[in-house]
């Protein structure tokens, strides 16, 4: 699952301290998302979407369901 | 690095959580073992062993609320990686300690008296070790 929460963060001028205070989670598990190396919850999914104002579709899309996209 | 791992702001109560284990695993094998020396020196009959050993427990009981307690306070990615540490520690030290009383049995390796005790320390020990290397994946 790719995300654009490095981005959305930069823009809100947020370090990853920020918004995992925000967030009430760990500053390594905010790193961790952006990396693409753990996907959230989907209530976590809903926090983010909360704290940035925007729809989970808008941070958060299925790489997969894009490749046959990409494809056609 | 343990700071890092819970939810800014949380850190204190993390720590006050992790001070609760490390107390109640010290009492518990303090007591248990000044226990045991103290049966053993007097020869009480085997039956005070049992009220002992029961006794101690209660302490185990707390470091069992202590760690649950710990678990809670932590955010849901820090929960899966304690989770995937604890398997690794069950299958270390369940599956080495079923390979080693085998060569016990084939005398290839030397009979260890009293290697039960030796399980709780190890099992902390192996938890930590897995923890760290299943950290290592989510950096």
């Amino acid at each position: 699952m790719r995300n654009r929460l490095r981005v959305l963060r930069a823009e809100r001028n947020w370090s990853q301290a920020d918004l995992a205070q925000r967030l009430d989670v760990s500053r390594q598990s905010v790193n961790a998302i952006e990396t693409g190396k753990y996907d959230p919850s989907l209530p976590l999914a809903f926090k983010i979407a909360r704290v940035f104002g925007l729809t989970i579709e808008a941070i958060f899309s299925d790489e997969e369901a894009e490749v046959p996209a990409a494809a056609e | 690095m343990a700071v890092d791992l819970w939810p800014p702001g949380k850190s204190a109560s993390a720590n006050r959580f992790a001070r609760e284990v490390w107390v109640a695993v010290a009492l518990y094998v303090g007591l248990i073992g000044i226990g045991a020396f103290v049966w053993l020196r007097l020869g009480l009959p085997q039956w005070s062993a049992i009220l002992l050993v029961v006794g101690t427990m209660a302490y185990s009981l707390l470091m069992l609320r202590a760690v649950v307690r710990l678990f809670s306070s932590l955010d849901e990615m820090q929960r899966r990686m304690q989770s995937e540490a604890l398997l690794i520690t069950a299958g270390v030290v369940g599956f080495g300690s079923f390979a080693y009383s085998f060569l016990e049995i084939m005398r290839v390796v030397p009979t260890l008296p009293h290697a039960m005790f030796f399980v709780l320390p190890i099992m902390i020990l192996v938890w930590r070790v897995a923890f760290l290397f299943v950290a290592r994946r989510y950096k």
